[in-house]
């Protein structure tokens, strides 16, 4: 490993228009930056508040490296509270989900109940008069706001407001959520999680990568052209899709005029006439007609949101950097409110037929992902190439758009990345 | 029936020893149990949960606090 330390980083010289230094994925002080300036200041995605549907149900996640419980009251609020007891420091909650109603650290017996408060101190008679309860709460996170069930969180007390943060954003998740006929959707299916030996920036990157599809997922793409789907024509060279670059490091791979011309792909193809017959008839009775046809002809888009969270095909992907060259992805599926059973167990086989440990898909971007930390080790070149269609991204909208298989979107994350580490 | 989270595990069963039906919930780690008639669950559903958080010491797990079951 690398060992390239320097607390004076020129991120200007670094994070070029077209080029970036192979140092911001190695370097650990660049690393313990990023943990300060985008994921202890940035809003994160957290959870989604299906996940704690019944009072006193909970997950563990974390905010960066700092450990957090989301937990659903009494009275049906959703708290998020540091996972750390305050007596000392030990996580006061261990299983990645569960339902209860207290917390009771294991080391001294601190309990608190599910809004953080300390209800409970073992010996309370060896405290003066002095001790308050009151005061050792766990410590909630500052700043908690949801979009159509998203729990995001700041670790910072001030700051943009999510609205402002999410900006264009907000449009693409209503699509992806107005999927639902009850326009909700539900993650409750479990989750897939993989490890991998390489830097959390690799993913969000390749995640709106249009170039490398039909290439790195070759074995997938010809699976799928033999199901006579032209995968040529949505991540090729004649494609009619665009890379996006929205703005606030939201970067979209808009494959809407293909999915459009394709009739659509609300899940992958194959359910029955009737199946479909009745999705059709619940998006109607509450889109309307016109409406619910242009909600399922655009189908679900592609993009993330800067820095965790992942829109691909039915599932949410989201980022947990672990170290400089260790990151976790968890892939949650998601189910339409409201939907025949049948659409919702498709949606929930594609996330592990594309990516399960043996899945079509996943598998290839984590060996990308080590073979890249392996990579650059080799440090007689340090730059990575982000030039290709610069020569050619049009402003649409006032946003850059640039032709499927161009790198305009890891353009916009990285001006998005050297504006949040030079602010 | 068990019930198990990362904070305690329970046994929870019907009770038809006494003149009438009863719910015996015991507590796996300690041992401790406790029987309740129909009227004391009906109160327990009035209850909010902070009601029962003063009941959550730890140190009444303790053998030494234990209490002897009755009705067992």
């Amino acid at each position: 490993m690398a060992t390239m330390i320097n607390s004076d980083v020129d991120y200007r010289h670094l994070v070029q228009d077209d080029r970036v230094s192979g140092r911001v994925y190695y370097d650990p002080e660049i690393f313990r930056s990023e943990l300060e300036r985008i994921w202890y200041r940035e809003w994160v995605y957290v959870a989604h508040e299906s996940e704690v549907p019944q009072a006193g149900d909970y997950v563990t996640r974390q905010i960066g490296l700092q450990p957090v419980i989301v937990s659903r009251d009494e009275d049906g609020g959703v708290n998020l509270m540091l996972n750390r007891c305050t007596h000392r420091g030990n996580t006061v909650c261990q299983s990645e989900c569960g339902n209860a109603h207290a917390f009771r650290c294991a080391y001294h017996g601190w309990t608190y109940n599910n809004r953080g408060e300390l209800v409970g101190v073992p010996y309370a008679a060896g405290y003066d008069a002095s001790f308050n309860k009151k005061e050792f709460a766990l410590v909630k996170v500052p700043r908690v706001a949801s979009h159509r069930g998203l729990i995001f969180a700041s670790l910072s007390a001030t700051g943009p407001s999510l609205t402002d943060h999410l900006g264009p954003a907000t449009r693409l998740i209503d699509q992806f959520v107005n999927l639902s006929p009850a326009g909700e959707i539900i993650l409750r299916s479990g989750v897939l999680k993989h490890s991998y030996k390489g830097n959390w920036k690799m993913a969000l990157e390749n995640s709106v990568d249009g170039y490398h599809p039909n290439i790195l997922h070759h074995a997938a793409m010809v699976m799928m052209m033999k199901g006579k789907n032209d995968m040529e024509s949505v991540f090729g060279e004649n494609s009619e899709a665009r890379t996006r670059d929205l703005g606030h490091g939201v970067e979209q791979l808009d494959l809407n005029p293909v999915q459009t011309k394709n009739g659509g792909r609300v899940v992958p193809p194959g359910w029955s006439k009737q199946t479909f017959d009745e999705y059709q008839a619940a998006m109607v009775k509450n889109f309307g007609a016109s409406r619910a046809e242009q909600i399922m002809s655009e189908g679900p888009p592609h993009f993330c949101i800067f820095p965790n969270l992942i829109f691909i095909l039915n599932q949410f992907r989201v980022i947990q950097p672990v170290s400089v060259n260790e990151t976790v992805i968890s892939y949650y599926p998601t189910l339409l409110k409201g939907a025949p059973d049948e659409i919702n167990q498709r949606r929930l086989s594609e996330t592990y037929l594309i990516h399960g440990p043996a899945g079509r898909v996943a598998p290839d971007d984590f060996e990308a992902y080590e073979r890249n930390q392996i990579g650059f080790q080799a440090q007689v070149n340090e730059w990575l190439v982000l030039r290709r269609g610069l020569h050619r991204e049009t402003r649409e909208n006032g946003t850059m758009s640039g032709h499927e298989t161009d790198e305009t979107t890891q353009r916009g994350i990285w001006r998005h990345y050297r504006d949040v580490m030079t602010h | 029936m068990t019930l198990n989270s990362e904070f305690a595990t329970v046994e929870v069963d019907r009770d038809d020893s006494g003149n009438g039906p009863r719910l015996m919930i015991r507590d796996l780690r300690s041992g401790n149990c406790i029987f309740m008639d129909p009227l004391e669950l009906a109160s327990l559903a009035l209850l909010r949960h902070e009601e029962l958080l003063p009941f959550l010491d730890p140190v009444r797990l303790d053998p030494r606090f234990r209490k002897k079951s009755v009705g067992a």
